[in-house]
Formats: C-alpha cells, sequence, structure tokens
C-alpha cells in the first residue's frame, strides 16, 4: 500500500515531465505528419511515377489534352523525362496541317497554331510531321541554319543547337524522322557546295544525343536513302521503288512532299477536318506541298540528357 | 497455447502507421507480392507499414478479406464492393493507390489506378480541377487563349462528382 502511495505521488511529480516527454517524443513525428498531410495528403502530381504512367496509359488522347490545361504543374508531367519516355499518344484523329495563307474557308479551321518564333526569311521549310511534332528549319541556301522542334500541343518548344558551318557549303535539303527502338526523333540536314555541284555533306542529329553528326561516307548524291537509326547512307540515287517501313528500319529519302516552304509574314498554321481543301500544286523551289496529314501528339521533346553517358 | 487454437491458420500482425495493430490470417496478406516475400524468406510474424496510415490499412485489409472470399457465385456483389470500395474522397483514393503499389497488391493497383483514370476520362478541364482541387496556375490571357484555340477541351462531363 506504502509502496502504491509512493508510487502514485512519484507519478503526480512526474507528470509534467512526462506529459513533456511524451510531445516530443511521441507527439513530433505525429505532428510532422499530420502538418504534412493536412494541407492535402497526397496529389496527381506526388504520385510514384509508375502510378501516373500506369493511370496516363488508361486515358483517352483527348483526356491528355486536357491535362496539359489544368495547370502548369499537371503539364510538367507529360514532359517529365521518367514519364515522357513512357508516353508516345498520337490522336488516332487525322488533321490537315496547313498555312493559314491557304485556307478558303475560316469556318473549317479547328485550331490555329501561331509558329512561336519571327521567321526572318523567305526560305524556312516546315518539315513532314512525325507524331504530331513539327520541324522548322532554315533558311535555305544559307552557310547558317537555325532548327526548330515544336509540339503545338504540349506547347513545348526547342531549338536545336546549331549545325557546325562547313565553309563554301549551305543547307540544300531537310528531312526529320522518328526511330521508334529509341524513341528517338531526327534530324536530316543535307548541305551542297556553292561552286562544286557534286559535293554534298549529311548531318543528322538526334533529340536522344543532343547533337549533330556527320554521316560517314557521305556520297556525291543529293538523292539518298538514309537509316536513321545507325545514321548511314543505304541507297544513293533517286529510286521509285519504297522501301518497306519496318520498325527495326526506320528510313529517311528525299521526297516532293517532305517539306512545305513557310511564306513570310507567317501568321500561322491551320488544323482542319481530315479533307479539307483540293490538293493543288504550286511550285515554290523545289518544294510543292502545301499540306500535310497531322495528328496530334502528347509525344514530349524532354530528354534527361544528364543521365546520358 | 493461443497458437495452438487457431489450428493449422498463422497469424501475422500488421502495424500501421499510426502504430495501430492489425491481427489476420497470413494466407490474406499472400495477395500482396512485397508480404508474401516477407513472409516466405524472413518469417515474420509482425511486419511495420510506417508508411501506411491505420485508415488506409483498414480499407486494404477489407479489400483482401473480401477477395479472398470470392468464389463464381458472388461475383456480382463482389463487383458491387469493389464500386463501392474506390468511392472515397479523392485523397483517400490517392493514398490506397499508394499503398497498394507499394505493397504490390497488382489486381486492386489496376483497379485503383482505372479508378482514378475515370476521375479525368471525360470530364472538363474545369471539372478536373474541382476533382483534384487544383487552382489554374495560367495566366487570364494563357486561359482565354486555350479557350479560344480549344474549345473542345473545356467541353465533357462538367459535373465534379466522383461518379
Amino acid at each position: 500500500m506504502a509502496m502504491g502511495n509512493y508510487f502514485l505521488e512519484f507519478l503526480i511529480l512526474m507528470a509534467p515531465f512526462i506529459v513533456i516527454w511524451r510531445s516530443t517524443t511521441v507527439n513530433k513525428p505525429k505532428n510532422l505528419t499530420v502538418s504534412s498531410s493536412s494541407q492535402r495528403d497526397v496529389n496527381f502530381t506526388d504520385l510514384p511515377f509508375d502510378i501516373i504512367i500506369n493511370i496516363i496509359n488508361r486515358l483517352p488522347f483527348k483526356s491528355l489534352f486536357q491535362i496539359c490545361l489544368v495547370s502548369r504543374s499537371w503539364r510538367s508531367l507529360l514532359s517529365m523525362p521518367e514519364i515522357a519516355i513512357h508516353i508516345n499518344v498520337v490522336s488516332q484523329k487525322n488533321y490537315t496541317l496547313l498555312s493559314y495563307n491557304d485556307v478558303t474557308s475560316p469556318s473549317d479551321v479547328i485550331w490555329k497554331f501561331k509558329i512561336p518564333i519571327e521567321l526572318l526569311s523567305l526560305e524556312y521549310v516546315l518539315l513532314k510531321p512525325v507524331n504530331g511534332i513539327l520541324c522548322i528549319c532554315g533558311p535555305l541556301y544559307s552557310h547558317v541554319s537555325y532548327v526548330y522542334l515544336w509540339n503545338p500541343l504540349t506547347k513545348e518548344f526547342k531549338a536545336l543547337p546549331r549545325p557546325k558551318i562547313h565553309m563554301g557549303y549551305v543547307a540544300f535539303d531537310f528531312g526529320f524522322g522518328f526511330v521508334p527502338k529509341t524513341n528517338d526523333y531526327k534530324v536530316l540536314r543535307i548541305v551542297s557546295h556553292e561552286r562544286k555541284p557534286d559535293s554534298w555533306i549529311h548531318e543528322i542529329y538526334s533529340l536522344n544525343r543532343n547533337s549533330w553528326r556527320r554521316v560517314q561516307k557521305s556520297c556525291s548524291d543529293i538523292f539518298v536513302t538514309i537509316n536513321l537509326e545507325k545514321e548511314v547512307i543505304i541507297e544513293v540515287g533517286l529510286s521509285n521503288r519504297r522501301r518497306e517501313h519496318s520498325e527495326e528500319i526506320t528510313t529517311w529519302r528525299n521526297e516532293m512532299d517532305n517539306a512545305m516552304s513557310l511564306t513570310y509574314p507567317e501568321d500561322g498554321l491551320a488544323l482542319c477536318h481530315s479533307k479539307y481543301g483540293q490538293q493543288y500544286w504550286r511550285g515554290y523551289k523545289s518544294y510543292s506541298t502545301r499540306k500535310f496529314a497531322f495528328a496530334g501528339s502528347l509525344v514530349s521533346l524532354n530528354r534527361n540528357y544528364d543521365s546520358l553517358g | 497455447m493461443a497458437s495452438s487454437t487457431t489450428g493449422e491458420k498463422k497469424i501475422l500482425t500488421l502495424k500501421g502507421g499510426d502504430n495501430e495493430e492489425f491481427i489476420l490470417e497470413e494466407s490474406l496478406v499472400l495477395q500482396s507480392e512485397l508480404l508474401k516475400n516477407m513472409v516466405k524468406e524472413e518469417r515474420v510474424s509482425s511486419i511495420p507499414l510506417p508508411s501506411i496510415k491505420s485508415k488506409t490499412l483498414v480499407k486494404i485489409i477489407e479489400y483482401l478479406k473480401k477477395h479472398a472470399e470470392l468464389t463464381p457465385s458472388n461475383k456480382e456483389e463482389f463487383k458491387n464492393f469493389e464500386k463501392e470500395f474506390v468511392n472515397v474522397v479523392l485523397e483517400e483514393l490517392l493514398d490506397i493507390t499508394v499503398a497498394v503499389n507499394y505493397l504490390k497488391i497488382n489486381g486492386l493497383l489496376e483497379f485503383c489506378c482505372q479508378a482514378v483514370a475515370d476521375r479525368i476520362k471525360d470530364k472538363s478541364v474545369e471539372a478536373v480541377r474541382k476533382i483534384f482541387r487544383i487552382e489554374s496556375d495560367f495566366t487570364p490571357e494563357e486561359e482565354s487563349e486555350f479557350r479560344k484555340e480549344t474549345p473542345e477541351a473545356f467541353e465533357g462531363d462538367l459535373d465534379d462528382t466522383t461518379n
């Protein structure tokens, strides 16, 4: 009994200390979790990457496009390299992309894209879109080339590193392609010597590498077929035979409909319903294409360059 | 002696983030790849899961029990249970999804991810913002540009209820 009283007294005396001890050791970590969860436990953007990828892959194209408009942080999810590399969603729906100057009935325009840079020359070209990514290159017949990749849906716009200047050589042609195996986008630049008509240099930019590389064994013909994955010329000369388009070998070749010249002042590109307008030809330098088939995409141009060795 | 009364059934204790303990049959947790490996390799009888709130753990255990009772005859009932299971406030659904991902309960993870996706799907941009309690941080100019450029993104279910 006496022992019990002592113990009780001890407890009463110690009570404030016990409370303090409890509040420092037990409550503190609890408070921390409470304060971090009181605002909002987890938000969509805080989820682990694999869950976000799992969820995003269940959504139709339209929802993904909407994600880009919800907020900046939601939009940035789709361009994080860790997520972007797993998302390669292209709209099934095909539209017609053409210069706004060529629109004859404005009511057919669905979206209007304003080109995010001012093109100061007449001779810029828009290359055939790949997965909804647009490539703008130019000027033609200049020593200096500027190349831009642009995803009008995610509004990503990337100025590529400037290709090297080769004395006496000017830009003659450009090409754009995709290598599914490595999820890589490649831009080809063909330069020709101003005075030596048979002297060509082929250079390829890889988005994954983020640099230009000269194609070994450039040939004396402008008409080539190039293996974009290995970055080598596999066929020389203008051939009518169309190569089988297989998953393993993605090729690029000079074709008349590879590029559309951008007219200046360019007030934008228009996206119209798929069967918009009649195909018509208007010769402009070597380019005569005036419209492209376009399927929007949420493919991000972001690559994790730091992690590349 | 206590263990002998349960017969051959092994008992396991899961400890939630707030130190609450949950005692359940070991066979139930085998649906979780993470716990299965822990139980098989280390022969543990108590597993602390400090990153999972007890509230979330209660829900998950409820699911494991129902799933274990699943037979061809009560399939409909289970489907209704699943529907109700994810009919919770968004924060809770995300908590469950994260926990299920950690525990590696694959079937339930797919189901939870679909449930989150359904809260985005066919909803207008406004509705998604409401459901996920997000304030637009775009400038009013950008906002009006989006609406002009792509009015269809703002179309769709305006309703922000979870179902």
